[in-house]
């Protein structure tokens, strides 16, 4: 598989949120706006990049009856480790992001990149991959993040844009997610068929 | 000429489901011309304002949907005049406007149209507009003088005080949504559509049958607990929703059940004042498998 | 792949044992980097929590700092609302400060408004302490307001 193409694949045609429907469970909970959004976003990213990483080099030596075992340790390293340098240097936003940031650990598109694609690519083509999964699923993430923050509180990053009682509350509770989830999806389907 | 071809048996009425719609729309109108003597003129405009919004919905997004425009067989009319009824008089006509929109737009057209809808697009977005401005949909008012107030379920379940005496409860004398305080009002409306057989009693029965035993047995005044908040527009005008409601008398029955236990646990242990927009929303969920568990033997069946 | 050679006969003893080897080893190699990580940051967070702490002391005590800052969580809509209140050493009401709360967005959610629990300042168990009363309520969230109002007389009880 090429770089360009290996790298390229998770931005838009098979994004992880969106097109692929994995990792929604971290989506729904922490893109109530988009500072938290951003948050996770990173914190995806360099999980999904490291442990494709090493996922990619240790390949030939892991034998297959234990490579789940060994994944998931992998993984739970690099999540462990963001958790650690999360809570000592941005302690405001790992309090808002709770208990999401060690369930990384369970988000089917890091497990799923390693099993998919890492465990049969190369180094650098894993590197990409995760590169462009991270901003796939940080597009998706993001995009949800600013769209309910503005319609359900009034602002985006945190900056005001008009007076927060006018905006539709239900936007930042758990049915905003769902209604705007569903929307984005229709509308990239939508743009999908018509490049098409 | 078009036919319809279905299976055995054919129930007969005296209506198709066009002019069932104009039925349950002028019935709807005795609840409204009550909101409309209580609250002045504010309330006239939301209903007629909330009805119009929610006509033109359907209709744009049928034309965009490059379907066939139905937004005149009343459906829509009917969604748009019982969402006006469960809001509060006094509330912002632009936030009633994304109320009847998400009414039609999403809980109605997305799921398919008329007929498809799994919940009640009126009271789904009541609870959307609930969620979304918390203060306008609790800002009430009091009959007349337009004072603002709090509703007497509030009063009653929540700060103990005094109800309301029964005949201001039952002329609709108190404050409340547009078009739930009148109990008067809403019998005979509800008269009409039995009278006309457009619905049947056991979904209505069952559900204020069930809050007022459920209520007497924990030590509340039934006939304060029926009469107030919006249960009686509730059992005769949702929880007998030809879609989103069973279409069995035993399946009927079990939704109204469902519904009343529903909101008594609501009102006397839950949260907020009144549960009866929540109890029908979640046995509209519910509907598919009553229908399943409620489905009549075939003939010679076991 | 999968189904090759699994648990089948005997002869695996020794490959169960290889492979319990190498997961050991992962683990070691991934335990030891966590464990320098852990050294580099756990200072860090510690410090972080107190500083945390000690900046919502602060933030509710009198100018001085003389008095005490008692935490109690009464129960509010969505839950306990954990809340640190600062009592002058008169016995009077000196900040209110809300840690943690899960009231409904845009509308219980506003008693970590200043606004809200400025009001507190200066009261003691002598005032009634109820919304509607001496308290402005936060329109529509009743049950939240009144939860801090308990909250702080629960404090304010237990400096006695």
């Amino acid at each position: 598989m090429s770089l360009w193409k290996s790298f390229n694949q998770g931005i838009i045609k098979e994004n992880p949120v969106l097109r692929l429907m994995i990792g929604l469970c971290p989506v729904l909970a922490v893109s109530n706006n988009a500072i938290n959004a951003l948050g996770m976003s990173v914190a995806v990213a360099f999980v999904l990049i490291c442990s494709n990483a090493v996922v990619a080099m240790i390949r030939k030596t892991t034998p297959d009856e234990i490579r789940i075992p060994i994944f998931i340790i992998v993984i739970s390293t690099f999540v462990t480790i963001s958790d650690y340098v999360m809570n000592a240097f941005t302690p405001d936003l790992y309090a808002a992001l709770g208990v999401f940031v060690p369930l990384i650990v369970v988000n089917c598109i890091i497990l799923g990149r390693a099993e998919a694609f890492a465990y049969r690519n190369p180094v650098l083509n894993s590197i990409l991959d995760g590169v462009g999964m991270s901003l796939g699923f940080a597009l998706a993430l993001i995009s949800i993040g600013v769209i309910r923050e503005v319609l359900g509180a009034g602002s985006v990053f945190g900056i005001a844009l008009f007076n927060p009682a006018v905006a539709a509350t239900i936007m930042v509770l758990p049915p905003g997610a769902f209604i705007t989830i569903g929307v984005l999806m229709a509308a990239l389907n939508k743009f999908e068929n018509k490049v098409q | 000429m078009s036919f319809n071809i279905s299976v055995s048996p054919h129930i007969r009425l005296p209506f198709d489901a066009k002019s069932i719609m104009w039925v349950v729309v002028l019935a709807l109108l005795f609840p409204a011309a009550a909101g409309v003597y209580f609250f002045g003129l504010p309330a006239l405009v939301l209903i007629v304002f909330t009805t119009l919004v929610a006509v033109i919905t359907e209709a744009v997004c049928q034309w965009l949907a490059k379907r066939p425009i139905t937004a005149a067989d009343g459906s829509a009319v009917v969604t748009g005049l019982l969402l006006a009824l469960i809001l509060p008089p006094t509330f912002p006509l632009w936030m009633a406007a994304i109320g009847a929109v998400f009414a039609i737009g999403i809980v109605k057209v997305l799921f398919g149209g008329l007929g498809f809808n799994i919940f009640n697009p009126a009271l789904a977005a009541r609870a959307f507009l609930l969620a979304s401005w918390p203060v306008a949909m609790t800002t009430w008012i009091r009959p007349f003088d337009a004072v603002t107030t709090a509703t007497p379920l509030f009063l009653v379940n929540k700060m103990h005080q005094a109800a309301p005496g029964y005949w201001d409860l039952f002329i609709g004398n108190r404050a409340g949504s547009l078009g739930e305080t009148s109990v008067l009002a809403i019998l005979i409306g509800a008269l009409v559509l039995l009278l006309t057989r457009v619905i049947d009693w056991p979904a209505p029965a069952a559900f204020i049958g069930s809050v007022a035993l459920f209520s007497w047995l924990l030590g509340h005044d039934p006939w304060f607990a029926i009469m107030s908040g919006g249960l009686m527009i509730g059992a005769f005008f949702m929880a007998t929703d030809y879609v989103t409601a069973p279409v069995t008398t035993k399946g009927r029955f079990i939704f109204g059940l469902g519904c009343g236990i529903m909101t008594v646990l609501i009102r006397y242990f839950g949260g907020f004042p009144e549960g009866v927009n929540y109890s029908i929303l979640f046995m509209n969920i519910l509907t598919p498998l009553i229908d399943r568990y409620a489905r009549p033997k075939l003939f010679g069946g076991r | 792949m999968l189904g090759r050679n699994y648990l089948g006969a005997g002869e695996n003893v020794g490959k169960i044992f290889k492979l319990g080897i190498i997961l050991a080893v992962f683990c070691v190699i991934s335990a030891g980097g966590l464990a320098i990580v852990y050294m580099y940051t756990q200072p860090k967070i510690v410090l972080n929590s107190q500083l945390a702490l000690e900046g919502s002391k602060k933030a509710v005590l009198p100018p001085s700092g003389k008095g005490q800052a008692i935490a109690v969580s009464p129960r509010g809509y969505g839950g306990p609302i954990e809340m640190l209140v600062g009592v002058d050493p008169v016995g009077k009401v000196s900040g209110v400060k809300i840690l943690s709360q899960r009231e409904t967005p845009g509308l219980g959610a506003n008693i970590v408004k200043p606004k809200f629990l400025d009001q507190f300042k200066g009261k003691s168990l002598k005032d009634p302490l109820e919304p509607k009363k001496d308290i402005d309520a936060i329109t529509g969230a009743t049950i939240s307001s009144r939860a801090v109002c308990v909250g702080v007389k629960e404090a304010l009880r237990k400096a006695k």
